[in-house]
């Protein structure tokens, strides 16, 4: 069974919104921020129910997207590392400003690490090229749906795979005191997923 | 505790586990910030001897680091 053929119809709708809005903001490639808008905007689906569990109601989904864009914004340092920073006498955010200023707005939007940065793959059919976080934690679901006895990977799986591994969407969502031991305790063992 | 130990303290300076988070978000702006001005510089023309020699790096380090792009 293909990774794709486990993916529950919900979680297979997240990858293909996911890869669509990559594409459509001209992303230079699929990243963790795409997975999660695409998970958020499943009401429906398992992972919100788990968000919400977790206390994190839709009314502040437009936030947690908004804080994804800032972390990216800012070349991909987060809040506790600014702070950080700070203490140095460094300024991020000034740095940033600056930094705009000149280039245009998301000058730095792009972390560095991305290979092949700006690029689509060219073949059969124009495909987006995934950030290494992103397929991480794509790959870190299959791993967490084995783990937790099922055969399919739910939104919930996704989500749990986007928390485990570094990135933005683990950055915005442990600094709201959510972590990867309280989703996955929402999780039921042995059930098999269904969106 | 006196005052100057707790703004030395808010402000990192001790705690081994903020200096390093530091040093590794400073080197992160760094390479962006790098990755930046090399594109630049490409936009305007420049060789990659002139953006060796402004990086203190050899000719060819600048290239293999930044040539893919």
């Amino acid at each position: 069974m293909t990774m794709l053929e486990r993916f529950t119809e919900a979680a297979r709708k997240v990858v293909k919104d996911a890869t669509i809005t990559a594409m459509n903001t001209h992303a230079s490639g699929v990243g963790e921020e795409h997975l999660l808008g695409a998970i958020l905007a499943q009401p429906d689906c398992t992972a919100v129910a788990v968000l919400t569990g977790c206390g994190l109601g839709p009314d502040q989904h437009q936030q947690l997207l908004d804080e994804c864009r800032d972390f990216r914004r800012r070349g991909g340092i987060g809040r506790a590392e600014a702070e950080a920073l700070r203490g140095l006498g460094i300024e991020v955010d000034e740095i940033i400003d600056r930094v705009e200023q000149i280039w245009g707005e998301g000058a730095l939007l792009e972390p560095v690490a991305a290979p092949a940065a700006g690029r689509w793959k060219r073949g059969p059919a124009l495909r987006p090229l995934w950030r290494p976080e992103a397929k991480r934690a794509l790959e870190s679901s299959l791993r967490q749906a084995l783990d937790l006895g099922c055969k399919k990977i739910g939104s919930e799986h996704l989500l749990l795979g986007l928390l485990i591994n570094e990135g933005v969407v683990r950055e915005v969502l442990t600094a709201r005191g959510i972590t990867p031991l309280q989703v996955r305790a929402q999780i039921s063992r042995g059930v098999e997923p269904t969106a | 505790m006196t005052e100057a130990t707790t703004l030395a303290e808010a402000a990192g300076g001790r705690d081994p586990r903020t200096g390093l988070r530091a040093v590794a978000a400073l080197r992160r702006l760094l390479e962006q910030l790098e990755a930046l001005q090399v594109r630049s510089a490409r936009d305007q023309g420049w060789s990659w001897q002139e953006i060796g020699a402004e990086l203190g790096v050899s000719r060819q380090a600048a290239h293999k680091k930044h040539g893919g792009r």
